[in-house]
């Protein structure tokens, strides 16, 4: 999402954060909101059989704190959801409906009749799909979640969820006026949810880190002053907390703060009742110099983006400091009301996920490896030795339609080893993995360190024995192992064992150049900004010259 | 008690707000083109928040000027 945040932007973004994240916003307030910032325009339509008018509007406010400007497309109200007479597609899709209206029609066939909607719709249009139903019980909306797999690129919203949460979600006086049951709290309580988690979540991939700096922010207290007395609230204490179940769903957390190292490392020693240890911190950058350039050297560590991160800091000083040379970084203001600042951590835009995968709760154990993996590369007599002793593991899957959310997110969040930069989508990788003339590869590794899981996607297609290859990426987390070549040979040998060339297609991007650098390398072509080279697949390293295990799953189509 | 006036400027504040565009406190669903059926919802939903009142819904339909709805909030005082 765009959240640039300029020196400028960063006082008013915090104004809008006390309004936006208040603990009950009012339609008033957000009302007054009018954002100063560029937002990223995305026009989404919306077929439903009740209204959502008073949802959206609402929702601007959310929205454009996390950068987008909404434009709204409606379809008629329709119990049926025919999908009749669309139009130009949008960028997004949402089914709004409340199965009140069936439900004693359908019974307990409305899950399956649902999802045959958005099957109906997923033929009429390639965007991704947002569907919110109101009126399911819990279990009904679990066991429609079960489902939905069968659709690329359609997510259920958790609503029975999110309205379990609200003492009054329906409001009958409202039926015949507004269109809808839900009651104001419901409409503002969805406008958030929708604004803030379910479309950033569908239209750009997740943060990846969470920074903290420590004093007022982390606890009570300055560390220089107070020593190990500085305090921990019962807000700090929720703050810690809600941070560790992040990096147990996957993000990383950093520290940057202005104290000595041996301070912090001694204060977290001491701290029992911490409920984050250092440890579970993968970059720690303790030192007087800017915080910017803290955070870049965190960057590095954790090899990511800065636009990847938010940083969370009780100095406004500071924060302007961050804003001014990095203004890609999230800034959430550690205010003197802990709690306020769980809610704006809990709803920033992007810290939210459709769902935990294994790739990202081993995101943080892989991290680690990586020093160690390093030390063993500096002792190791040669690169056979290195291998040997790491023991790497490859596992590749010829079209794995099970992986097809993975899939997607190494095209969309790799950014250093990503060829064609294509950023497919799930409608788009599904076609990959289903087409006879397509296909599909992943590629997983592991060695005696840890289990890196799908690291590799190649998508491309086959003609008359010709090997195009049409995206080719690897996460950060696989390289550095010196197993580009490898990979991309093996995937080839099992998908094509007879073929003897591929070609693969390359555009320059501003991150894309170890990836660039790999394929210039392996074909002894210069590049162009953008173009396709041919890879004689018998001059890349080969399984059995290496001390490595190499699992093939042939064909996973089905 | 509030004085009715200063409560009808309160309540043409609060329907400007929502509408996005100045309004007297002699403005109604008749005099403002703005005022349309979605918005009087939004205008009825601040209103219910602002003065802690619960309308039922022939409330909901009939209060559609700025001085029908002050008077309804200084009942509620």
């Amino acid at each position: 999402m765009t959240h640039k945040v300029t020196s400028q932007g960063f006082f008013e973004r915090c104004a809008w954060a006390e309004c936006l994240f208040a603990p009950h916003p009012t339609r008033r307030a957000l009302f007054g909101l009018k954002p100063a910032w560029a937002c990223r325009e995305v026009t989404v339509r919306v077929h439903r059989n009740h209204s959502f008018e008073h949802v959206i509007s609402a929702a601007g406010a959310w929205a454009a704190y996390a950068g987008i400007r909404m434009s709204w497309a409606d379809a008629p109200y329709d119990d049926a959801l025919s999908m009749q007479g669309l139009g130009e597609q949008p960028d997004l899709e949402v089914i709004w409906y409340d199965v009140e209206a069936v439900q004693s029609a359908l019974g307990e066939e409305v899950t399956g009749w649902l999802l045959s909607r958005a099957q109906a719709l997923r033929k009429l249009s390639n965007v991704p799909i947002l569907m919110v139903v109101l009126g399911l019980e819990e279990t009904a909306e679990q066991l429609l979640h079960k489902q939905i797999g069968v659709v690329p690129g359609l997510r259920l919203a958790p609503t029975a969820q999110v309205l379990a949460g609200i003492a009054n979600p329906f409001d009958d006086r409202l039926r015949g006026m507004s269109g809808s049951r839900l009651s104001e709290t419901a409409n503002l309580m969805l406008a958030k949810h929708i604004a803030c988690r379910w479309l950033p979540a569908m239209l750009a991939p997740r943060l990846k880190a969470v920074i903290v700096d420590l004093d007022q922010t982390l606890y009570e207290g300055v560390l220089g002053e107070d020593g190990f007395q500085v305090r921990l609230s019962a807000g700090h204490a929720a703050l810690q907390s809600a941070l560790k179940s992040l990096m147990a769903s996957g993000l990383f957390l950093g520290v940057v703060s202005k104290n000595t190292r041996e301070d912090v490392e001694a204060l977290f020693a001491a701290r029992a009742d911490f409920p984050l240890k250092l440890g579970d911190f993968s970059a720690v950058e303790i030192g007087w110099g800017s915080k910017s350039d803290a955070i870049r050297r965190a960057c590095v560590q954790l090899r990511i983006d800065p636009s990847a991160i938010v940083f969370i800091d009780d100095n406004p000083g500071e924060m302007l400091e961050v804003a001014a040379h990095l203004p890609e970084v999230g800034l959430i203001h550690a205010a003197q009301d802990v709690e306020q600042t769980c809610r704006n951590l809990d709803f920033f835009p992007g810290i939210w996920t459709w769902g935990v995968s294994h790739a990202d709760m081993i995101r943080v154990a892989d991290l680690n490896a990586v020093i160690q993996r390093r030390n063993i590369g500096l002792q190791a007599a040669d690169k056979t030795a290195y291998l040997r002793e790491l023991a790497p593991e490859l596992e590749i899957w010829i079209r794995p339609v099970a992986l097809r959310d993975r899939l997607h997110e190494l095209s969309n969040k790799t950014n250093q080893f990503n060829l064609s930069l294509s950023r497919l989508d799930e409608v788009t990788v599904d076609a990959y993995l289903q087409h006879p003339d397509k296909f599909a590869v992943a590629v997983g590794l592991s060695d005696r360190l840890t289990d890196s899981g799908v690291v590799a996607a190649m998508f491309g297609s086959i003609k008359d024995g010709e090997i195009t290859v049409e995206e080719w990426v690897i996460s950060c987390r696989a390289l550095g192992r010196e197993l580009e070549g490898l990979i991309a040979a093996s995937a080839l040998r099992a998908l094509a064992p007879d073929t003897k060339k591929a070609t693969f297609r390359y555009k320059s991007g501003p991150r894309n150049s170890p990836g660039l650098d790999w394929l210039a390398k392996s074909s002894g072509c210069a590049l162009e900004h953008e173009g396709s080279v041919s890879i004689t697949i018998s001059t890349l390293p080969a399984i059995a010259d290496l001390p490595i295990n190499l699992t093939i799953h042939p064909n996973e189509r089905s | 008690m509030k004085d009715p006036k200063n409560l009808e400027i309160e309540v043409a504040k609060l329907v400007s707000e929502i509408l996005d565009e100045p309004i007297s406190p002699e403005a109604s669903r008749l005099t403002v083109a703005g005022w349309d059926s979605l918005k009087h919802m939004e205008i009825i939903f601040a209103f219910e928040e602002a003065y802690g009142v619960r309308l039922d819904e022939a409330e909901m339909a009939a209060l559609s000027s700025v001085k029908g709805l002050a008077k309804r909030a200084m009942k509620q005082a």
